[in-house]
């Protein structure tokens, strides 16, 4: 019994020692590739590795990098994108959306009080944050429940506490773009997308067309449609062939 | 057309009605459509050398024009007015021709604006022209190369091209033939069409050649031009020639296939039927349909290799004429966060092949290369300009940006040249960018070109900060199941505190009391004769909280509010305690009565 444990222990160390470097070595490829200047191959390694290992921000942005040298301007905004929603505090990667989005000719999105203050404060710290101060805040209110001396300064400290965590983790939620923009989708066809007042490939039914990068906000889903919202509020169907969620997972 | 209304032959009368009728058919059919062109006999010349411009109207009888057109630089005169017909396959057409005199005075690049024409109630616009006026001593470059007043269109070397009679002909114009190795060479192929003949145009001609690489074609707008006294119209196609390689390289021919309409002879027998009406079949009434490839003719380029002097170790690779801008913004940073430096090369030359300027005196900031955008002002990429914007982090707090430098060379001039901007002022805190965390080495070193343009495949990689999950730590299950846990855990401290205030509160202890008292009572019912009174005194004291304390009841039980009776028998009861605690022979044990009352007397003490 003992032997056989054993044995499986070390298979399990065997793998995990081949499978993590493997990851590492698509990253030293991709990056090794893209600096000789061979873009398109560059670009494989980069979602082979991102297919496998944690999303980050500099990945994405590098994948960005390698598919605006090999011409493709939305797929590496898409890229930027990403890294933004990562990272919101990038800035190299909000500098190369904004000429990305220039060279689409998609108008940069308006400015809104949550970009701002995910540019400032990154999101996951502070719920971090805000859950120990709440808790510390919690179990202080229950020690001056319970005890009879200082409960008023106790009672204090304590309401501070529980309103800085409650605040902070409302704050956060308001303000996280995986949050926010968790439904958003970009438009991926070079010939834009037509968005329909129905499901309906029907030329009378068709409300506009949007450019290759544009965003939308997609509201749900019916076989080969997608309901969505656009910028301005105007709803309507594209097809899903035509727009890529801005989260992968989504 | 004036044989056709002959009068000679009155027995064919009704025939020649008829050849009238439709003769008019088709002339009031071709009116519908009319259009005014210009072209310019030369669209480059010297000051005191006038050109001509030749207005065309077509499918109208007549038109008013003005006299004379008002342009700063340039005396624009009409000169004259033709009219002129032409039959091609019995389809009509006329056409109204104005002659202007065009005598530049000064040089420079003029825009000649639409000419307004007024046909019966119409107002037709011709094309706008563009006039390229050079200098009459400046003709030749210092090279000895011909000028280049517009890359956009290149003259003709000062000569007006050669159509020796033929309807249609081919010509390259090359703004130079003497270049280095990778400048760019405006080029322009034209193709001459006699406007006496149609037919069709092949989309761009055809150019295959080896040491140079030719950008793609740009169509010109079609225009007219005279030629030896012949209206031609010209098709025209700019593009950028790139000598690879250094040494005599020839331009082949390039070929533009087209079907013409070649004016030809009549068919047997019709020469007889005009004849007969004293007359001769009018010019261009039978054509021929012909596919030919016109060819310009091949024209070789001397090409020097990049001189070495002077080249300077940054040389970018440009070459052209440059200037350099540069701003930066915003003026203020915050710690760790960006400034953009924004530089602009702008001028004429090989843009494309060009790399970005070089930053000086930078070790102080983090440069990520810089991005690069190209404006062309022309069609064949060669004028313009190309922005590059540094993003740079101050590494420590700064109060300028770096320098910039850029090289490049001078085909005039064969010279290395090199535009440098001073730093510009800028208030900048030092701080940790997002993105700093590259797999650099902390102790990396920049050089003075820290970001080599042309290797400008190096992004910031590496652990950059940010998340690394697409879920927010708000709806991660492990965040989630944290969070419910301690939830859990506060609720059951709560409980537990809650209840322990609660008993220890008067109404707590008075149920508690309530509680000991009934339990007491309960046991007392069914004790043992014998312990019956020393359990009733101990039920007595716990009512009256006095406990262990038996004399102090007695003072209790004078104030309790019960009637007398009941005192009198918890009198008794407290008196038979002390007998039984302090007599020799022990007090007597109570009958049931006597338990009765005691036990009913104890049941109506208030709790």
């Amino acid at each position: 019994m003992r032997k056989s444990s054993s044995i499986a222990l070390i298979a399990l160390l065997c793998i995990f020692s081949t499978v993590l470097p493997m990851r590492g070595d698509d990253l030293e490829q991709a990056r090794d590739r893209f600096a000789h200047g061979e873009n398109e191959s560059a670009v494989t390694f980069f979602e082979k590795h991102l297919q496998s290992a944690r999303p980050s921000s500099s990945a994405y942005y590098e994948l960005g990098q390698a598919l605006q040298k090999s011409d493709k301007e939305a797929e590496a905004a898409l890229a930027y994108r990403r890294a933004l929603l990562l990272d919101p505090r990038f800035a190299p990667a909000a500098e190369a959306l904004r000429q990305a989005n220039a060279r689409l000719g998609v108008s940069p999105s308006a400015s809104t009080w949550q970009a701002r203050w995910a540019e400032k404060v990154p999101s996951d710290p502070t719920v971090l944050f805000a859950a120990v101060a709440f808790w510390f805040g919690a179990f202080l209110l229950l020690s001056a429940l319970a005890l009879s001396k200082k409960r008023t300064l106790l009672f204090s400290l304590a309401s501070v506490l529980l309103v800085v965590g409650l605040a902070s983790c409302i704050l956060a939620a308001f303000t996280d773009p995986r949050i926010l923009e968790a439904r958003q989708a970009m438009v991926m066809t070079l010939s834009g997308t037509s968005l329909f007042k129905v499901p309906s490939e029907d030329a009378a039914e068709k409300i506009t067309t949007l450019n290759q990068g544009s965003t939308v906000k997609i509201l749900s889903a019916r076989g080969r449609w997608f309901h969505v919202e656009l910028l301005g509020g105007q709803r309507g169907w594209f097809l899903q062939e035509g727009i890529t969620p801005v989260i992968p997972s989504a | 057309m004036s044989s056709a209304t002959g009068k000679k032959f009155p027995m064919h009368r009704l025939s020649t009605i008829f050849v009238a009728a439709f003769a008019f058919f088709l002339f009031g059919v071709s009116l519908l459509a009319q259009d005014a062109t210009a072209g310019l006999s030369s669209p480059a010349t010297v000051v005191g050398r006038p050109v001509e411009i030749v207005v065309t109207v077509r499918d109208a009888r007549s038109a008013e024009v003005p006299q004379s057109l008002n342009l700063p630089g340039l005396r624009i005169e009409l000169l004259g007015r033709s009219t002129r017909f032409e039959m091609n396959n019995f389809k009509i057409t006329s056409s109204l021709t104005y002659t202007y005199s065009v005598l530049a005075q000064q040089a420079g690049e003029f825009d000649i604006p639409a000419v307004e024409v007024r046909v019966g109630d119409k107002t037709l616009k011709t094309n706008p022209l563009r006039l390229s006026v050079a200098d009459a001593s400046a003709i030749q470059s210092p090279q000895g190369l011909p000028s280049a007043p517009s890359p956009q269109v290149p003259p003709s070397g000062g000569q007006a091209p050669r159509s020796n009679g033929r309807p249609y002909f081919g010509e390259l114009v090359l703004s130079k033939k003497k270049a280095y190795v990778g400048e760019v060479i405006p080029a322009e192929f034209r193709y001459y069409f006699n406007s006496s003949i149609g037919g069709e145009v092949g989309d761009r001609p055809n150019l295959v050649g080896e040491g140079f690489t030719v950008q793609k074609l740009a169509n010109v707008p079609k225009r007219e031009q005279i030629v030896n006294g012949e209206n031609y119209i010209v098709f025209a196609f700019q593009t950028a020639i790139t000598p690879a390689k250094s040494g005599p390289i020839e331009i082949p021919p390039a070929k533009l296939e087209a079907r013409l309409q070649i004016p030809g002879s009549a068919p047997a027998g019709f020469d007889d039927f005009f004849r007969q009406f004293g007359g001769v079949a009018p010019p261009g009434m039978f054509t021929n349909m012909q596919e030919v490839a016109i060819e310009t003719a091949p024209t070789s380029l001397e090409i020097s290799p990049l001189p070495k002097p002077g080249r300077p170790d940054d040389f970018s690779g440009a070459i052209g004429k440059f200037k350099m801008e540069a701003s930066v913004s915003p003026k203020k940073a915050g710690p760790g966060d960006p400034v953009t430096l924004r530089v602009v090369i702008s001028g004429q030359g090989n843009f494309e092949a060009m790399g970005a300027p070089a930053l000086v005196g930078d070790d102080e900031w983090r440069s990520y290369p810089p991005s690069e955008k190209f404006q062309s002002s022309d069609s064949i990429s060669y004028a313009g300009e190309k922005v590059y914007e540094f993003l740079l982090v101050a590494r420590t707090d700064q109060q300028q940006t770096p320098g910039v430098r850029f090289s490049y060379l001078d085909p005039d001039t064969g010279k290395y040249e090199i535009l440098t901007q001073n730093p510009l002022p800028v208030q900048a805190r030092a701080g940790q960018s997002p993105a700093q965390t590259t797999d650099a080495a902390p102790d990396q070193k920049k050089t003075d070109a820290p970001e080599p343009a042309p290797t400008p495949n190096r992004a910031p990689a590496g652990k950059a900060g940010g998340a690394s999950s697409w879920t927010s730590i708000l709806v991660h299950p492990a965040f989630l199941i944290a969070n419910a846990s301690l939830a859990v855990i506060w609720i059951l401290v709560l409980l537990v505190i809650l209840i322990r205030r609660q008993a220890a509160s008067p109404s707590g202890l008075r149920r508690k009391k309530i509680q000991r008292i009934k339990a007491a009572l309960a046991v007392l019912e069914s004790c043992p004769e014998k312990e019956f009174t020393s359990r009733a005194v101990a039920c007595l004291l716990t009512a009256l909280d006095t406990e262990s304390n038996p004399l102090a009841a007695g003072a209790l039980l004078v104030s309790l509010a019960v009637d007398d009776q009941t005192k009198a028998q918890l009198a008794n009861l407290l008196s038979r305690d002390e007998e039984l605690k302090y007599s020799v022979g022990g007090a007597m044990v109570p009958d049931q009565d006597t338990r009765t009352k005691i036990l009913s007397a104890l049941k109506k003490i208030p709790s």
